[in-house]
């Protein structure tokens, strides 16, 4: 992918990633999460939810990678907001999407802005959100 | 634990500087910690000279969480400042925007400051909700701007 071959409305190729109550613990190393939400079922089961919440930050990262992939460059991400709309949590199947909504200019560089959405398996909307990416 | 509440003293600090925190001298440890759990392959650091990796965009704000006693900890496991202090309910992740402003480098120091922009009340289908906005600098210890982080936290 070149700068020059992207164009308004292309959708970057998806991908998926399932995490799991280790993957939880892994983050929760990374990034001190105490939040009982997130590593202790039975506190998540008393607040209704199935299993352990999958963090929010995590999912952000997921996105980075969604972008990473589709770019080429790790470090392309300039912008990334988010909003979350519905909670996943260890074990859901997510699948990280994006489509391209604009060209422009970005400190000299072409940069794309991308709309972006992970879902679940049943269509669930977890994440909406958007990014500003550098183009290689 | 029951909520939401709110402070008059939380209030009145909407508009002002409520959290200072600097990082310890980011570790090449950590990004392995910080690569791994994202899904990645620590191992990619191996035989790289530190002044070589490539740090993951949004490290910035994992280098900045601070460490916590258990002691300090709310019943859940939450941060008493979460937000701001004088805020208490539940929490959940409403919204966040990462902005990239600059790289971070094994050995950088991290300086975040946290500016409380706002506090609403509203009443949900399922009872009252407050959510508390902040906004957040990360600064390098040669006092380059980094990164900025902006989020909004459900007190429910």
């Amino acid at each position: 992918m070149t700068a020059l071959s992207v164009a308004v409305g292309d959708v970057l190729t998806p991908f998926s990633r399932t995490p799991t109550r280790m993957t939880m613990f892994l983050f929760g190393v990374a990034y001190w999460t105490s939040h009982r939400l997130h590593y202790d079922v039975e506190a998540a089961r008393a607040e209704g939810f199935d299993d352990v919440v999958v963090t929010s930050n995590l999912l952000s990262a997921y996105n980075v990678e969604l972008l990473s992939r589709w770019t080429g460059d790790p470090q392309c991400v300039v912008e990334l907001e988010e909003r979350n709309v519905s909670p996943a949590v260890a074990g859901d199947p997510l699948t990280m999407t994006g489509r391209v909504l604009s060209l422009g200019d970005h400190h000299g560089g072409r940069a794309a802005r991308c709309a972006l959405a992970i879902v679940k398996d049943d269509g669930t909307t977890v994440v909406e959100g958007s990014a500003l990416v550098l183009l290689p | 634990m029951s909520g939401p509440t709110v402070s008059e003293e939380a209030r009145a600090r909407v508009g002002t500087v409520t959290a200072r925190y600097r990082s310890d001298p980011v570790s090449v440890r950590q990004i392995r910690e910080y690569i791994a759990a994202t899904g990645g392959r620590p191992e990619q650091l191996d035989n790289v000279d530190d002044s070589s990796i490539c740090v993951p965009p949004l490290f910035f704000h994992a280098a900045c969480r601070p460490v916590v006693a258990e002691e300090n900890l709310l019943e859940d496991g939450q941060y008493s400042f979460l937000g701001v202090e004088g805020v208490t309910g539940r929490t959940m992740a409403g919204a966040h925007k990462y902005e990239v402003l600059g790289h971070v480098h094994p050995g950088d120091v991290l300086t975040v400051t946290e500016h409380l922009a706002d506090i609403t009340e509203k009443q949900g289908r399922s009872g009252a909700l407050v959510f508390v906005t902040t906004e957040a600098t990360y600064h390098n210890q040669h006092d380059v701007l980094i990164g900025r982080y902006r989020q909004t936290v459900i007190f429910r």
